[in-house]
């Protein structure tokens, strides 16, 4: 999951570098240019063998390029209305710094690394979304492990001392505010947390709570509305991911009735397209999914105003016995911000049946 | 008395295909109160002969006597001087100021010459002109601005008038009258008068004739 | 072949075509330039008010300086606030400003992601800026940049202190400016109107012989306008190149200027393309004008039969207009009715303004009629001239005025060296042992601001309230509009001072009365004095502070203190005592002599560039005149030689010319002083005033009068001289003599 993640984290040094007086490259360049310069620029690579440790790893990476929180909710609202909602908070590291070395001083408006959030909800063929930055280290925005803290403004996850988690946002038109109770144990993707993104063996530090219950409020145009339903938090940091060679991302994390839980990804397209996913069973095993264990196809598409968008896809591990078909609701749900992509509830159907989240990326005509 | 003596006059222009003699050892001379027609085809130097007597262009070579002195001394300052007290020029045509009447035009001339103005209306009438004193040039006839020309130079007095095809643009009857009018004037006051003509009728009324086509 | 033959006008005079041509690309390369610097003011206008629309600058009520753990706190409690930490980074004021990209996003809500349009110089990123800080004086602002309905506690809105609300009159000078380009226009249609006739009198002869030998009239137009076009487009196009480069020169400095005043940068490309179109479709305008002509049949020498009761009915509309006006619409038209009844009664005018008296000597009696003829025959340009140095005159009027009055204003506002805010909850008493050391403090007093209700037709509203010490010698070198004898004695006694505004609003005059509420207590008080107060649209009623109710509690409060003369250890001990006596961190201080320098270095620019302006149209206008001046001149050659053949000298010719032309450019110029005054009357008079509720006094220099005429007998003089250098030798008359008009 994720490159639409970096590619718009990659941006904002480029804004920064503008204001600086300095010129700024096109992101294009951004895009496929990070595998190559991340190598040699001091940040830590995540490989084969590094471990999830909890909870130290629910806080910021600084010795790390990038990072993200992201929360995606299956709401359903008082009269049973499906209500999307979406929250990330990404960081992007412009030095690296390690663990060790304290932050830099706050009234030197440091500018190690930037912030940036997004907040979104889909509800009844409608889309709301707005986007914030804040530099790093001065306390506008950061992320804390225990007690669990990620703020920029205040849209801020904070968790209780019940456990219990807090989050709220607001944005041009709407505005959330939500009790989230994480429920059984992180799921670590790939091997104990490692993520594989390509053949060769680069990849990302993963884990994500697959299964969080969630109630409050959402006010839409002034119309408020109580909400309910599961949700799903993942937990990403690497310095790298893209090789040059690789275009285009499709994400998606689906719960199933019968309790099953789908993640998959596919980075890149036709042939050379990697793939990888996590299959929980509905007793709560986690099983890593190599690429030649899924089949991912799109079977339809919907023509939008940033461009034609795959709306239906088609989804099969056959070792599991799963064949899904993959739909999301009419409507358009584009991420319009400094780099848009396509972020949309979806509902399940065929083999078993269920709801979930699409991330989509490289599908934007402009 | 001689007012005009001119002795081996030299004068070329310079043109594309090199330099085009005008004159060559030109000389003749007019005595004091005579008139002398210049004839010839056009191009043969009536005009730049005039010229070269008022001062108005110089000779290459030659001596050009007038009035008694050598004229080749002068500056232009002398020579302005006495064109401006001495000696009349008449045009075929524009020889009036155009916003000036007929009356103004002839008063210019005569302030310019340092002569009363009293006269004027006199050689105005004497012309045939009264009742157009205060007519502009362009709203009378070619023979009327001639006349007014006449009255200019009339009026101030010169010793010698210098006059290029004075009726060329009028036609026979009027040409006649103004000729007539000059030629009275010329020998009531015993001045002298070069006129370049190409009507031979005319050049038959002056004392003397030189064609500038032979040089005789 | 038909095409050659009327073409072959210009094989016989290439000159003409030239000149022509540079009249028509130097016209474009003027408006356009004109019109893209105005265009870009206003863009970086609006890109400025947007910027700064709604912001306030948030303060701490405890008067401690802010910080970025502040900035962070509001943040996260969802206040839009956007940091502005300014560095002082030597001497002569300049600055730098540290701006945050990122924490901008907020501001506008319409849009997400951060607007980095507060790119380039002064502005760098935060951390350079704090980098800067560490060595140079420095101050952190936070700016509220989208409004709240309420603030956390410790917290209060303040007005931006080092705002100098020079707003209005950076917009009366953009109005002028508008103003100005409309008249470059006119100025510049004229001259190309005037050149190209000229030409097509010429011409006229050559193109009757056409029709004779059958061409048709209506063929021969199309061609001609054809023709027209042509040239039009070839002078655009790199006409709007110049005026893009003229922009670029002039625009240097006025960017730097804007960007003082509004703290925006000057776009960098405007909208080029609607740029060019513009200027397109004016030079096309022009043109048909031009062409109008063509579609006469005849040379309408009668023209002027209705030019006079059109004048005449022009300028009394106009008059009667700009007296009555009450919108600045109306005050435009009626300005432009006024210009087009000078323009059209110019020439008539000078025509009985040149005729000779009947018994004149005789050569003065011809030059006089001479220029009667140059007058008629030069008319069009010759009003053009008159407007451009009618306009010049107007904008050096306005610019010293304004100058001045600036200048004044500032002294003013700027009373004294320092300008120090009184930390909230402190006393100033607290400071008085301090103030009262003479190695410090040479003489100081207090100035509270506040609010005052104004009763007028049964209702109250709010105006602004200025106290202070009214006995100090700062405030009484204040100089007033209006006032009744010995204002300041009466002020010391309970009367009060109004502002321009507020009498202009409520029609106060000096002596009269005025109904206030003060703290719930209702007053009434005399008027003593009104004074100017430029830029500031709200009402405002000064007092002296020992009229206040006791318990009036002021919303600002601010010391002007004067520095002891051989003080050479500037403010430091004096701002270090006074945090001490108040025992905060640091203080609001305004270095006035600074803020002084700085205001006068961007009016100077910003008045550069419009005297820059008219003076490029009065050389358009000066160049036209002596071309088209040296064809008439040159037609009419013969008759100015004809007095060399009776006998004026070469001394003698010149003098005659050289007064000639002499006289042309002193009617000229006679003609363009009234309109001078005339302009200069209603802009600062009427149209400002209109437009912004305050008058500047209005002033006239003859001085300049005089500068102006001396420029423009030089003209003549180059003209005279020309002509002496290239008439010909001889005096053999032309075959075809033209130019005979009387």
């Amino acid at each position: 999951m994720t490159s639409i993640r970096t590619v718009v984290l990659v941006v904002i040094p480029l804004i920064l570098a503008s204001v600086a007086g300095c010129s700024g490259e096109p992101p294009e360049r951004g895009f496929a240019g990070l595998a190559e310069e991340g190598q040699d620029e001091g940040f830590r690579q995540p490989a084969q063998g590094d471990r999830i440790r909890l909870p130290a790893d629910w806080g910021a990476h600084p010795d790390y390029r990038i990072e993200w929180w992201y929360l995606t909710a299956n709401l359903t609202t008082a009269d049973g209305q499906p209500l999307g909602l979406q929250w990330t908070q990404f960081r992007q590291g412009l030095e690296p710094r390690s663990p060790e070395t304290p932050a830099p001083d706050a009234t030197l408006w440091p500018l190690q690394s930037a912030w940036m959030a997004h907040g979104a909800v889909s509800f009844d063929g409608q889309h709301w979304f707005d986007e914030r930055f804040a530099r790093g280290d001065i306390g506008q925005a950061g992320a804390m492990a225990a007690p669990l803290r990620v703020w920029l403004d205040h849209w801020q996850l904070t968790e209780s001392a019940d456990r219990t988690w807090q989050l709220s946002a607001s944005g041009n038109g709407w505005s959330y505010d939500l009790r989230l109770t994480p429920g059984d144990a992180v799921v670590r993707h790939g091997n104990k947390g490692f993520s594989a993104k390509t053949a060769d063996g680069q990849g990302s530090m993963y884990f994500s709570l697959t299964d969080i219950a969630i109630e409050g409020e959402v006010v839409l145009d002034g119309q408020s509305h109580s909400v309910s339903g599961p949700g799903w938090l993942d937990r990403e940091w690497s310095s790298q991911f893209l090789r040059s060679d690789q275009r285009g991302w499709d994400w998606f994390a689906l719960r199933l009735d019968d309790g099953g839980r789908l993640m998959l990804f596919q980075v890149g397209d036709g042939d050379d397209a990697f793939r990888s996913g996590t299959w929980i069973d509905p007793r709560g095993q986690v099983h890593s999914l190599a690429p030649d264990q899924i089949r991912l196809e799109r079977t339809g598409y919907r023509n939008t105003g940033r461009g034609r968008v795959p709306v239906r896809w088609r989804v099969e591990v056959p070792s599991r016995s799963l064949a899904l078909e993959i739909q999301a609701p009419s409507g358009e749900y584009w991420n319009d911000g400094l780099y848009p992509y396509w972020e949309s509830p979806v509902s399940v159907s065929g083999s078993a049946s269920g709801h979930g989240y699409m991330e989509l990326t490289g599908y934007d005509r402009n | 008395m001689t007012a005009i003596e001119v002795t081996d006059l030299h004068k070329s222009y310079r043109s594309a295909s090199g330099r085009v003699p005008v004159f060559q050892g030109l000389s003749f001379a007019v005595g004091q109160g005579h008139s002398l027609a210049l004839t010839g085809p056009s191009g043969s130097g009536k005009s730049t002969l005039l010229n070269i007597l008022c001062g108005l262009e110089p000779a290459d070579t030659g001596v050009v006597k007038l009035l008694g002195e050598d004229a080749c001394l002068r500056s232009p300052d002398d020579w302005a001087d006495l064109r401006r007290g001495r000696i009349g020029v008449v045009f075929q045509d524009s020889n009036l100021m155009p916003a000036l009447t007929l009356e103004e035009n002839v008063r210019l001339r005569a302030d310019l010459a340092g002569q009363p103005f009293g006269p004027v209306r006199d050689w105005l009438e004497r012309l045939g002109l009264a009742g157009l004193e205060q007519r502009y040039p362009d709203q009378v006839s070619g023979g009327q601005r001639q006349r007014a020309a006449l009255a200019m130079v009339f009026a101030m007095a010169p010793d010698l008038i210098l006059a290029d095809e004075p009726t060329g643009s009028l036609d026979r009857h009027t040409a006649s009258a103004v000729a007539d009018e000059l030629f009275r004037w010329q020998r009531h006051r015993g001045c002298t008068l070069v006129l370049a003509t190409h009507d031979l009728s005319l050049a038959d009324r002056c004392d003397q004739r030189l064609d500038l086509a032979t040089g005789t | 072949m038909l095409l050659r033959a009327i073409l072959s006008h210009y094989r016989r005079h290439p000159l003409q075509l030239l000149a022509l041509w540079a009249i028509l690309t130097l016209a474009t390369a003027l408006w356009s330039g004109v019109w893209t610097l105005t265009t870009q003011a206003r863009d970086s206008m609006t890109v400025g008010d947007r910027q700064l629309a709604g912001q306030q600058l948030l303060v701490r009520q405890d008067g401690a300086a802010v910080t970025v753990e502040d900035f962070s706190e509001l943040r996260r409690q969802g206040l839009c606030v956007v940091p502005w930490l300014e560095v002082s980074t030597g001497e002569g004021g300049a600055r730098v400003i540290g701006v945050d990209p990122l924490a901008m996003g907020c501001a506008d809500s319409t849009r997400s992601g951060p607007v980095p349009v507060l790119d380039g110089e002064p502005f760098v990123d935060m951390a350079e800026a704090a980098r800067l800080a560490r060595q140079q004086p420095s101050v952190l602002r936070l700016y509220l940049a989208q409004d709240t309905d309420g603030l956390p506690g410790g917290w209060q809105r303040q007005p931006d202190p080092s705002a100098l609300d020079t707003g209005e009159l950076a917009d009366s000078f953009l109005l002028n400016l508008n103003a100005l380009a409309v008249l470059v226009v006119l100025v510049s249609a004229l001259l190309i109107r005037s050149v190209y006739t000229l030409g097509l009198a010429q011409r006229r002869h050559g193109l009757k012989l056409l029709e004779r030998y059958g061409v048709q009239r209506r063929r021969l137009r199309r061609y001609l306008l054809l023709e027209l076009g042509a040239l039009a487009l070839l002078g655009a196009v790199p006409g709007f190149g110049l005026g893009l480069v003229l922009a670029e020169v002039l625009g240097s400095g006025f960017g730097v200027a804007l960007e003082s005043l509004f703290d925006a940068s000057l776009l960098a490309t405007p909208r080029t393309g609607t740029g060019f179109l513009v200027t397109l479709g004016v030079m096309m305008l022009v043109v048909l004008w031009c062409g109008l002509d063509l579609l006469r049949n005849q040379e309408n020498r009668d023209g002027h039969r209705w030019q006079v009761p059109v004048a005449a009915g022009c300028l009394i509309g106009g008059v009667a207009l700009v007296l009555g006006a009450d919108s600045l619409l109306a005050a435009f038209v009626a300005t432009a009715l006024l210009l087009a009844g000078a323009g059209l009664v110019t020439p008539w005018l000078l025509q009985r303004l040149v005729a000779p008296h009947r018994d004149a000597p005789p050569l003065r009696l011809w030059r006089r009629r001479e220029l009667g003829v140059l007058v008629r025959r030069l008319a069009l340009p010759l009003v053009a001239l008159q407007l451009a140095a009618g306009t010049v005159i107007a904008v050096h009027a306005l610019v010293h005025t304004f100058e001045g009055t600036f200048n004044q204003w500032l002294d003013q506002r700027l009373a004294g060296d320092l300008f120090i805010e009184v930390p909230d909850g402190k006393a100033v008493s607290a400071v008085v042992p301090v103030l009262s050391q003479s190695h410090l403090v040479a003489g100081w007093h207090q100035v509270l601001r506040g609010q005052v209700g104004l009763s007028a037709n049964g209702t109250t509203r709010t105006l602004d309230l200025m106290a202070t010490d009214t006995r100090s010698p700062l405030v009484r070198g204040w100089s007033l509009l209006d006032a009744v004898n010995s204002p300041w004695q009466a002020v010391s006694e309970g009367a009060v001072l109004v502002n321009e505004q507020l009498a202009r609003r409520q029609g106060l005059s000096p002596g009269g009365a005025l109904a206030i509420v003060l703290d719930g207590e209702r007053r009434k008080v005399t008027v003593a004095g009104i004074y100017a107060d430029y830029g500031r649209p709200a009402g405002e009623v000064l007092m002296d502070m020992d009229f206040l109710p006791s318990g009036y509690t002021p919303g600002f409060r601010s010391l002007t203190i004067t520095l002891p003369v051989n003080n050479g250890s500037g403010q430091g001990p004096l701002v270090a005592a006074l945090e001490q006596a108040w025992q905060v961190d640091s203080l609001q201080v305004r270095d006035n002599e600074t803020v002084h320098r700085i205001a006068n270095r961007i009016f100077r620019q910003t008045f550069a560039l419009t005297r820059a302006i008219s003076y490029l149209t009065l050389g358009l206008a000066v160049a036209a005149l002596l071309l088209t001046g040296w064809v008439v001149l040159g037609a009419r050659q013969w008759y100015y030689q004809l007095l060399t053949i009776w006998g004026l000298t070469g001394r003698a010719w010149f003098r005659v010319i050289f007064m000639l032309a002499t006289e042309l450019m002193l009617v000229v110029w006679a003609a363009a002083v009234p309109v001078g005054i005339a302009l200069t009357w209603v802009l600062v008079q009427r149209i400002n005033p209109l437009a912004f509720g305050w008058s500047l006094p209005m002033a006239v220099y003859p001085g300049f009068w005089l500068e102006l005429m001396a420029l423009l007998v030089l003209a003549a003089l180059s003209v005279a001289g020309a002509f002496y250098l290239k008439r010909p030798a001889t005096g053999v008359a032309p075959v075809l003599v033209t130019g005979g008009e009387r």
